[in-house]
C-alpha cells in the first residue's frame, strides 16, 4: 500500500475500452469456469488418478474440490484481485485503474469506493435473501402434507440445508456490508476503509461463494443443514463439498471484514471523533468485527478439517480412527455462537441508531448500550456448548454453560433498556424506519425469552432438534436482523440513492410483514412443543392444521417482500421523488453531508466537535465542522 | 503536522504516518485472527489425544521425523531473529542492510518450506494414520500454506518495493508528505511496511516453536 496523492487520480475518466478493461465479471465468468475444468480435469484428475479411494468410488472429492477452488481462484483473478499482489510481487505501485471507473459499470466490477462497495452488498444480499426465500416457500409447501410431499425426502433436506446456509451466510453481511461498509468511514471522519482493496475482496467472494453453495443442487446436495455435522457431511455426496468450500469462503470474507472494521475505527477516526462520540452504530460494528475475526477463522478451520476427511482420508471426525464428531461440533459451534452476535449485533447498533433519530431523544445510557454491545461480543465465546447439551457432553459441564447463556441475557438487556429508555416520553415520529426498528425489539424479545427454555439444559433435552429451536433462531435472526435492515434501508435509501422509498408501500410492507412474521414463526414454538423435529418432512398428522396455518402466514410473508420489490422499482423508476439531504434531521456525520456523497466523502478532514446525539437541546452543538481551518485542526489534534 | 501540511493548497494528501497505523493495527489484527485459526488445530490436537478414540490416537508405528523438524524451527528460529536485526539495522543504518537481512530471511524461510515438503514427501504414515497423523499433516500443512507462504510473500513484497526504488530521488508523494527533519516519504513508507511484515513473521516463528514441541517433541 503507499500514500497516493489525490492529484494522481485522473480528473476525467479514460476511454470506454480501457474503462471495460480485460478484468470485469464476464472475463471472471469465463476464467471461473476455465479454473473449474483446469481444477477437476487437469490438476485434480491427475493428484486422484493414483488413489484408490478416490477411483474406486462413483465420485471424485479431490478433483471436485480442486476444481471449485481454482473455479474461485479464475473468478477472482478475472475480476481483476491477482493484479494488486502481482504487481506488489515486482515492487511495482499499485494502479489506479479502478479509480477510473464511473456510472453504473463500477458496481459491477472491482472498486475500492466504499460506497460502491456497500451498494453492492445491498443488491447481492438482497439477490440471495429472495433466493433463500423462495426456498422457504418451497418448504412450506412441503410441509403442507404430513407425509405425501412433492419433493422427495433427499431433496428435501436439502432444500432445507441450501435455505438455512444460504440465510446464514448472506445475513453475516446484511447489515455490515451494505451499511457499515457505505456509513462506517463517513461516520467517523473518514475518507475510505483502511484497506480498500481488502474491503471489495470481502464483498466479491460472497457471490463467489453462493455460486458454490448452488452448485451443490446441481452434485446430489446436502444431507447436513446448515450446520454440516461430522461424520454425516464426511460421507456425504459431493453437493457436500460446495456447502464446505462456500462456508470457508464467507468464513475467508468475514474475517476480511472484521479486520478492515477494527482497523479503520482503530486509525481513521477524524480529529476530535473520541471514543465517547462515535455513534452506536459503529460501536456495533466495532463488537461485531471483534467476533468476526476471532470466530471466522476457526469455521475456515473446521471446513477444512471435513475436506480433508473427505478428500485426503484424514479422520478428524471419525471414530474408529482415532477422530471424534464431536470435534467438528465443538469447532462449529466456537464459530457458531459468536456467529449469531455477528447477525445481531449490527442490528442493534442500527435500531439505537434510529430510534434515537426518530424519537428525537439522546440514547438513553449510551455508556451502558456500549458495554451491553461488548459485554455480548466477550461473552458469546463461553456459551458454544449449549448447542452440545444432549451431544453427550460432559455433564459436569452442563451447569457452567447454562450459566453462561443466561449471563449473556444480562448485556443483551442493557440495549433494550436503553432502547426504551430512549423511547420513554418522546416524541415518536412513526416513520417506516422506526416501525421497523421498534418491531425489531418486540421480535427479539419473544426470541430472547424463547432461548431462555434452550439454555436450560432440563428443557432443552425435550425441544433440542424440534421446530421449537427454529421459532427461536427466526425470531431473534429473522426478526431482528431482517426488521434492522429494513429500518436500515429505509432510513438510508434517500441517502444512498437521493430518492424516497414510498411511505405509504413501506407501511403496507411492514404491517403485513410484521403480522404475518408473528402469524408464521409463534405457532411453531407449539409445533415444537407437540414434538415436530426439523429438517424432517413428516411428521404427526394431528399437526396438520397447525402447519398449514404457517404455511399460509409464510405465503403472505413472501408477499410482504413482493410489496418491497415494488416500492423499490416505483420509487427508483416511476416516481423518483428527490431526497433532501437531510429529511430526518439527524445530526449523524453522514446527513451532514450532500447528497450524492463525494467520492472522498469529505473535501477536508472534518473536526467532530459533537456526539450525534443532542437531540431536544436547542443549543446543541454542531456535529461537525466540515471546513476546519488550518487553527482549527491543530487545536483539536492536540 | 502533517495533517496541517496537507490542508495548504486545498488538497488533501494522506500522511505516511496514516499507513504506518493502518499496517500497524492490521497486522496485529491479523496476528489475532492467525491465533484463532491455529487455535483450532491446537484444540483439535489435544481434543483427540484426550479422547484417544479406539485407541488410535497416535499408534506406535506413527513416528514425526524430529530432525526434520528441528530444521524447519531452526531455520525460521533463526529467520525471526535475521528479521529482527535487519528492522534495528533499518532504523540505524538505512535500507541498505535491512535489504540483505530480509533477503537471508527470505532465503531461511524458503529452505524451511523446502525442509517441510522433504518431510511430507517420506513420512511413514498416512493422513489415515489415526488422530496425531490427521492433526500433524493439517496442522503443518496449513502452516506452510497459509503462514509461511503468505509471510514470504508480504517480506518479499517490502523487499522488491525497496529494491526497485532504492536509489530515486522522492517523487511528488514524498515531497507534499516531507516532515520538516523527518525521514524521506519513501523511507516513512518502507518503514510500517517492514514491521508489519516482521509483526506477522514473528507470530509465525512462535507457532512454529509450539508445533515444534507438540507435534515432534511431547508425543
Amino acid at each position: 500500500m503507499s500514500a497516493i496523492p489525490a492529484s494522481a487520480i485522473p480528473a476525467t475518466p479514460g476511454p470506454l475500452w480501457r474503462r471495460i478493461g480485460l478484468f470485469n465479471p464476464l472475463t471472471g465468468i469465463v476464467l471461473g469456469i476455465g479454473g473449474y475444468f483446469a481444477g477437476a480435469l487437469g490438476v485434480g484428475a491427475a493428484i486422484s488418478s493414483g488413489i484408490d479411494a478416490q477411483i474406486t468410488t462413483d465420485q471424485n472429492d479431490i478433483a471436485f474440490i480442486l476444481g471449485l477452488l481454482f473455479g474461485v481462484a479464475g473468478f477472482l483473478i478475472g475480476m481483476g484481485f491477482a493484479n494488486y499482489p502481482l504487481s506488489r510481487l515486482l515492487g511495482r505501485e499499485p494502479s489506479l485503474r479502478e479509480k477510473e471507473q464511473q456510472g453504473l459499470w463500477r458496481y459491477f466490477t472491482l472498486c475500492t469506493d466504499h460506497k460502491v462497495v456497500g451498494i453492492q452488498y445491498l443488491w447481492g444480499v438482497l439477490l440471495f435473501f429472495l433466493v433463500a426465500g423462495l426456498n422457504a416457500m418451497l418448504i412450506r409447501t412441503q410441509l403442507l402434507q404430513p407425509t405425501e410431499h412433492f419433493v422427495s425426502a433427499d431433496r428435501y433436506i436439502t432444500l432445507v440445508g441450501l435455505h438455512g446456509t444460504m440465510m446464514m451466510m448472506m445475513t453475516s453481511a446484511l447489515i455490515i456490508g451494505p451499511f457499515g461498509n457505505y456509513f462506517v468511514p463517513i461516520m467517523i471522519g473518514a475518507k475510505r476503509m483502511a484497506f480498500p482493496r481488502i474491503e471489495a475482496l470481502s464483498f466479491w467472494l460472497v457471490p463467489a461463494a453462493e455460486v458454490v453453495l448452488l452448485a451443490a443442487v446441481g452434485v446430489r446436495g446436502f444431507p447436513s443443514g446448515w450446520t454440516g455435522y461430522a461424520s454425516l457431511s464426511d460421507q456425504a455426496k459431493l453437493g457436500m463439498d460446495c456447502y464446505l468450500i462456500s462456508f470457508a469462503l464467507i468464513g475467508v470474507s468475514l474475517m476480511l471484514v472484521g479486520i478492515n472494521m477494527l482497523a479503520t475505527t482503530l486509525t481513521m477516526r477524524a480529529p476530535g471523533m473520541s471514543w465517547g462520540r462515535l455513534p452506536i452504530f459503529v460501536w456495533a460494528v466495532i463488537s461485531t468485527a471483534i467476533l468476526q475475526v476471532l470466530a471466522a477463522p476457526v469455521l475456515v478451520v473446521a471446513m477444512a478439517l471435513v475436506l480433508m476427511d473427505r478428500a485426503v482420508g484424514t479422520s478428524f471426525f471419525l471414530p474408529g480412527v482415532g477422530g471424534s464428531p464431536f470435534l467438528y461440533e465443538n469447532l462449529f459451534w466456537v464459530f457458531g455462537h459468536p456467529e449469531v452476535y455477528i447477525l445481531a449485533l449490527p442490528g442493534f447498533g442500527l435500531a439505537l441508531e434510529v430510534i434515537s433519530v426518530f424519537a428525537r431523544k439522546p440514547i438513553w445510557g449510551y455508556k451502558l448500550s456500549v458495554a451491553g454491545l461488548l459485554g455480548v461480543s466477550f461473552l458469546s465465546f463461553f456459551v458454544w456448548q449449549h448447542h452440545l447439551f444432549v451431544s453427550g457432553i460432559n455433564p459436569g459441564l452442563r451447569p457452567f454453560y447454562m450459566l453462561t447463556t443466561e449471563l449473556i441475557s444480562i448485556p443483551t438487556a442493557f440495549v433494550f433498556l436503553n432502547a426504551m429508555g430512549t423511547l420513554w416520553k418522546a416524541r415518536i415520529r412513526y416513520t417506516v424506519p422506526m416501525l421497523f426498528a421498534l418491531a425489531l425489539f418486540f421480535n427479539f424479545f419473544i426470541g430472547g425469552a424463547s432461548g431462555v427454555f434452550l439454555s436450560d439444559v432440563p428443557s432443552d433435552v425435550t425441544t433440542h432438534g424440534s421446530f421449537f429451536v427454529m421459532a427461536h433462531f427466526h425470531y431473534t435472526i429473522m426478526g431482528g436482523l431482517v426488521f434492522a435492515f429494513f429500518a436500515g434501508l429505509y432510513y438510508w435509501f434517500p441517502k444512498m440513492f437521493g430518492i424516497y422509498l414510498n411511505e405509504k408501500l413501506g407501511k403496507l410492507q411492514f404491517w403485513i410483514f410484521f403480522i404475518f412474521f408473528n402469524l408464521t414463526f409463534f405457532p411453531l414454538f407449539a409445533v415444537g412443543f407437540l414434538g415436530q423435529p426439523r429438517r424432517v418432512s413428516a411428521y404427526a398428522p394431528n399437526l396438520q392444521t397447525l402447519n398449514d396455518f404457517v404455511s399460509a402466514s409464510a405465503y403472505v410473508l413472501g408477499f410482504s417482500f413482493l410489496i418491497f420489490v415494488i416500492n423499490v422499482l416505483y420509487s427508483c423508476f416511476y416516481k423518483r421523488q428527490p431526497a433532501e439531504e437531510n429529511p430526518w434531521r439527524s445530526r449523524s456525520l453522514e446527513w451532514q453531508l450532500p447528497t450524492p456523497i463525494p467520492v472522498e466523502n469529505f473535501e477536508q478532514v472534518p473536526v467532530i466537535t459533537a456526539a450525534p446525539y443532542g437531540y431536544g437541546t436547542p443549543d446543541a452543538p454542531a456535529v461537525a465542522n466540515l471546513k476546519p481551518t488550518p487553527a482549527d485542526l491543530a487545536a483539536a489534534v492536540k | 503536522m502533517d495533517e496541517l501540511e496537507s490542508q495548504r493548497g486545498g488538497y488533501y494528501v494522506e500522511p505516511p504516518e496514516l499507513l504506518a497505523r493502518n499496517l500497524g493495527a492490521g497486522v496485529r489484527l491479523f496476528v489475532a485472527a492467525q491465533l484463532f485459526f491455529f487455535g483450532a488445530f491446537l484444540f483439535a490436537y489435544f481434543y483427540l489425544r484426550e479422547l484417544n478414540a479406539s485407541n488410535m490416537w497416535h499408534p506406535p508405528a506413527v513416528k514425526a521425523p524430529v530432525g526434520q523438524g528441528a530444521a524447519i524451527l531452526a531455520c525460521i528460529a533463526v529467520s525471526a531473529a535475521v528479521y529482527w536485526l535487519s528492522i534495528l539495522a533499518l532504523r540505524r543504518r538505512g535500507e541498505a542492510a535491512w535489504r540483505l537481512g530480509a533477503g537471508i530471511t527470505l532465503l531461511l524461510a524458503l529452505a524451511a518450506l523446502g525442509i517441510q515438503c522433504y518431510e511430507w514427501a517420506t513420512l511413514d504414515f498416512g493422513p489415515g494414520g489415526g488422530g496425531f497423523a490427521s492433526v500433524f499433516i493439517a496442522w503443518t500443512g496449513f502452516y506452510a500454506a497459509v503462514g509461511l507462504l503468505g509471510g514470504i510473500y508480504w517480506i518479499e513484497t517490502t523487499l522488491a518495493t525497496s529494491v526497485r526504488h532504492r536509489g530515486r530521488k522522492p517523487g511528488p508523494v514524498v515531497a507534499a508528505a516531507e516532515a520538516p527533519g523527518g525521514a524521506s516519504g519513501a523511507r516513512a513508507v518502507l518503514v510500517p511496511s517492514a514491521e508489519a511484515a516482521g509483526v506477522n513473521w514473528y507470530f509465525l516463528a512462535l507457532v512454529e516453536v509450539v508445533t515444534f514441541v507438540l507435534l515432534y517433541i511431547v508425543t
